[in-house]
C-alpha cells in the first residue's frame, strides 16, 4: 500500500514532469534531471527523495557519463545559493545540513523542521525547488562551473 | 496588426499554468491568476521570472517587459534559499 509520503512524491513528481515537458529540461523517472544555464552549459542533478517529505530531497550535482555525484566539474558556482561548498544552500536540500553531509554549510538548521525554516519560504514542492535552481542558473549571479 | 495578447506558460510550484493575457495585463494580475488556478497558498511570497530576471515592480505591464507571443516564465518562491 502506498504511504502518505509516496502519494505526496507521486503528485509532486507529476507536476514537475508537466513543467519539464513544456521546456527544454530533461527528466527521467529515476529523477535524474538536466537543466541548461544561461551560458548554454547543461547541469545534471540526481535527486534522492528517500523519506520525502518528512525530510527534504538530496539534490546531488551529477555526471551522467561517469555516474558520479558532487564533483566540482559538474557543479555550478556563483552565489550563496550555488554555495562554494558545492552544495545548494537551502533548507530544502538535505545536503545543506552538515550532520548529513560534511560539506553541508549549515549545522544550525533542523532537518525535521525544513518546511517551516524561514529560508525555505514557500519552496516546499519538488517543482518549486527545481524552478528555483533553474532560475539561479539563468540569473546574472551564476558564474559557470566550479572547476 | 500588432498582437494584443501574450500567451504565458508558467512553471509554478504546483505544475504548469497556461493562460493568454492582454499585453497590458499587470504582472501582479498574472501572479494572482496562476495562484488561483493552481490552488497555491498565497501570491505574497512569489515572484514571476523571465530568463533569470524577476519581473518587478509587479504593477508594470507584460508589454513593458517586452513579452510578446508565447513566453515561458517561472513562478518562484521568494527568498527560498540563501
Amino acid at each position: 500500500m502506498a504511504t502518505a509520503g509516496t502519494l505526496v512524491f507521486d503528485e509532486q513528481f507529476r507536476d514537475l514532469k508537466e513543467i519539464a515537458s513544456s521546456r527544454p529540461w530533461q527528466l527521467d523517472d529515476g529523477f535524474v534531471f538536466g537543466l541548461t544555464a544561461r551560458d548554454g552549459e547543461t547541469y545534471w542533478l540526481k535527486v534522492d527523495c528517500t523519506d520525502y517529505p518528512a525530510v527534504p530531497p538530496a539534490w546531488h550535482w551529477y555526471n551522467p557519463e561517469t555516474q558520479t555525484t558532487d564533483q566540482p566539474a559538474d557543479t555550478p558556482k556563483g552565489s550563496g545559493f550555488l554555495h562554494g561548498s558545492g552544495r545548494i544552500c537551502a533548507p530544502w536540500n538535505r545536503l545543506a545540513y552538515k550532520k548529513i553531509d560534511p560539506q553541508g554549510p549549515h549545522d544550525d538548521w533542523d532537518l525535521n523542521s525544513w518546511q517551516t525554516n524561514p529560508k525555505t519560504g514557500r519552496c516546499t514542492t519538488l517543482a518549486a525547488m527545481a524552478l528555483r535552481i533553474h532560475v539561479e542558473l539563468n540569473s546574472n549571479r551564476y558564474q559557470g562551473r566550479m572547476r | 496588426m500588432a498582437q494584443e495578447e501574450v500567451t504565458l506558460e508558467i512553471g509554478t510550484p504546483k505544475g504548469l499554468f497556461s493562460g493568454t493575457f492582454p499585453k497590458t495585463a499587470k504582472v501582479e494580475d498574472v501572479i494572482e491568476a496562476a495562484v488561483e488556478a493552481k490552488g497555491i497558498d498565497s501570491g505574497e511570497a512569489l515572484e514571476l521570472v523571465y530568463n533569470g530576471d524577476v519581473l518587478q515592480p509587479v504593477q508594470r505591464t507584460l508589454v513593458s517587459f517586452g513579452l510578446a507571443g508565447t513566453v515561458s516564465l517561472e513562478l518562484v518562491a521568494t527568498g527560498s534559499g540563501v
